[in-house]
């Protein structure tokens, strides 16, 4: 029986690297788990259907689609301009304004995407003009484009909290650590790599002249501010579901992106559903095929077999966990971050609560690792779309891509996985 | 013309969605009477929402892949033909998931379900299964007869350079 589960798995894995769309991969996998290890595809459908229907999952669509409206709303620049006017004239400010409005964007959106998408447009030629290299501007806006996963909410939080049924909202807060962790240190290690550029500084202005400046971006940020603040609040404040928050962001992104920030137009939301629709459309068939896999997998007690055969090998919790690091660290570089969750969250949740890592600081574990995958080739779709966005070929934007990723990225994985407190003290002061 | 249909469709669909919720956080919330139901009937545009965006997903080809081999190719041609391998493997089990859709077609049909307070027939939403699978293997066999083409148009441009040269 065992033998049929890592037959599915090979089957999965040929079918991955032979280029087979994903959701056609996980049918792969059921047609050996049918054929070869005798399961059966009666009801399998309609359990698999019903599963979809959770209202958990529905936020899914409705974060994806407030993140693509506020893409093209104009909300973005408001952000930036509020965040430039305590930073502008420090060397290396500007590269603080992209990593901590990536950050903000992240409170709004659950997608990786959204940070690059949104801010990448306006603030790669501004940055270049006052002195930044193209490729660098670039490198620094996609890696901080992930702490939208990070920072919550996060469509890679529901997806985990659904699959290994953990609470979302403690999820949420479990990489909100390492997410504010990863800012500090692009923020830091941009003020010592922009010493190298030939920076051109705004003027510096009297405390007078800062306030009236400070007041006034303030106020025209004040309705793209109030969005995290209702997100979250409304979440964390016991007033709203993560559904019901989404909902509610998509709502309000509405009339802020047509009639205050006036980016969005009617030809334009069409655009962003379209685009929305067909991302989640693809993740969640995607999420029915694996989830009738994962099920025929749970019945042939193939997770618990897995832990088996990996602690015949080694018990070393320290070992296991570094292991499980470089196999998610390897996993992110081929697939994106909602297929890895879904792909191994279930097989090694039983391994984790064997060694004594909470489900919570799994999932911090997982979120900080699969969206670190989001720029690491092949497979590295935020790292591409910056490229595409910045007008620079992807080999120009790789280095410094990569060294961001090992000064502010590779530390707090580490970090993450043996400092439990980093993930687990936020969920536990909001009493998860 | 297909592109507008979806966009109207998908975002259409999106913005019921949200609406619904937001009236339902609304009336719990602010005044206090959950609209019974309404959970309920969420469940038909969300379901279709999703089967249809995955439809879009494959006319569109940008369903989710890894391409870890096509890294290693190095000319068109092999991409091309891997292009083509993936795609007759795609269709045989996109066409043994739409025969398994079809069974669950008929059962739906068959015990015709009503959702508990609406008494709304769930067969609205489980048809949307065999629907978007019949419609993702029509694009697959669209998307494998184009790439058949290239390859054919390529082997005959390749053979006219031998000829040439």
């Amino acid at each position: 029986m065992v033998e049929s589960a890592l037959l599915a798995f090979g089957v999965l894995v040929v079918l991955l690297t032979l280029g087979v769309p994903l959701p056609y991969c996980f049918g792969g996998g059921i047609m050996v788990m049918v054929f070869v290890g005798g399961a059966t595809m009666k009801g399998a459908m309609l359990w698999g259907f019903g599963q979809l229907a959770s209202p958990v999952l529905l936020a899914i669509p409705l974060f994806v689609l407030a993140g693509t409206i506020m893409s093209s709303s104009g909300i973005a620049g408001a952000l930036l301009k509020f965040v430039d006017v305590f930073v502008s004239r420090i060397k290396g400010g500007l590269g603080v304004v992209a990593t901590v409005s990536c950050a903000i964007i992240g409170a709004i959106s659950g997608s990786g995407l959204t940070g690059i998408a949104a801010i990448g447009p306006i603030l790669i030629p501004e940055m270049e003009r006052k002195g930044y290299p193209r490729a660098y501007a670039t490198a620094l806006i996609a890696n901080s484009s992930i702490l939208g996963l990070l920072i919550p909410p996060s469509v890679t939080m529901i997806v985990y909290g659904w699959v290994t049924d953990t609470s979302i909202l403690a999820c949420f807060l479990a990489t909100l650590g390492p997410g504010l962790f990863i800012m500090t240190a692009f923020s830091a290690t941009n003020l010592v790599w922009a010493r190298k550029f030939p920076l051109v500084l705004d003027e510096p202005v009297s405390f007078g002249g800062f306030v009236s400046e400070a007041s006034s971006r303030a106020l025209i940020a004040v309705p793209a501010l109030v969005m995290p603040v209702l997100i979250l609040g409304g979440i964390y404040g016991g007033v709203m579901t993560p559904t019901e928050a989404a909902a509610v962001s998509v709502i309000y992104a509405l009339p802020v992106g047509f009639f205050i920030y006036r980016g969005l137009t009617v030809r334009s939301l069409f655009e962003a559903g379209k685009e929305a629709g067909t991302a989640v459309g693809a993740i969640m068939i995607m999420i029915l095929f694996s989830l009738i896999l994962s099920q025929m997998l749970v019945l042939q007690n193939a997770p618990q077999a897995l832990v088996d055969m990996i602690f015949g090998i080694t018990t070393d919790r320290t070992l296991l966990l570094i292991l499980v690091n470089v196999m998610l660290f390897l996993l992110g570089m081929v697939v994106n971050d909602i297929t890895a969750i879904i792909l191994v969250a279930p097989l090694l949740m039983p391994l984790m609560q064997a060694i004594d890592v909470s489900p919570v600081q799994f999932a911090a574990i997982i979120g900080v690792n699969t969206a670190m995958g989001g720029v690491t080739p092949p497979y590295a779709s935020i790292l591409y779309l910056g490229a595409r966005i910045g007008k620079v070929k992807v080999t120009q934007v790789i280095r410094p891509a990569m060294i961001l990723l090992a000064v502010g990225y590779v530390p707090v994985v580490f970090l993450t996985s043996f400092w439990p407190s980093l993930s687990l003290a936020i969920p536990k002061f909001f009493g998860y | 013309m297909m592109d507008r249909l979806f966009k109207v469709v998908l975002t259409g669909l999106l913005l019921i969605v949200a609406f619904f919720q937001a009236v339902q956080v609304v009336t719990r919330y602010v005044f206090e009477i959950p609209v019974m139901g309404l959970e309920e009937m969420l469940i038909y545009p969300t379901l279709w929402l999703y089967v249809l965006g995955s439809v879009n997903a494959s006319r569109e080809d940008s369903q989710i892949r890894a391409n870890v081999l096509e890294i290693f190719l190095k000319t068109p041609r092999g991409r091309l033909k891997l292009s083509v391998l993936a795609e007759v493997i795609s269709l045989g089990i996109v066409g043994w998931l739409t025969w398994w859709g079809w069974d669950f077609f008929r059962y739906s049909l068959r015990v015709w379900k009503e959702s508990p307070t609406l008494y709304v027939p769930t067969f609205y939403s489980d048809c949307a299964v065999f629907i978007g699978l019949v419609l993702m293997t029509l694009w697959t066999v669209a998307s494998l007869i184009k790439h058949l083409r290239a390859l054919a148009a390529d082997k005959v441009s390749s053979g006219v350079e031998v000829n040439n040269g």
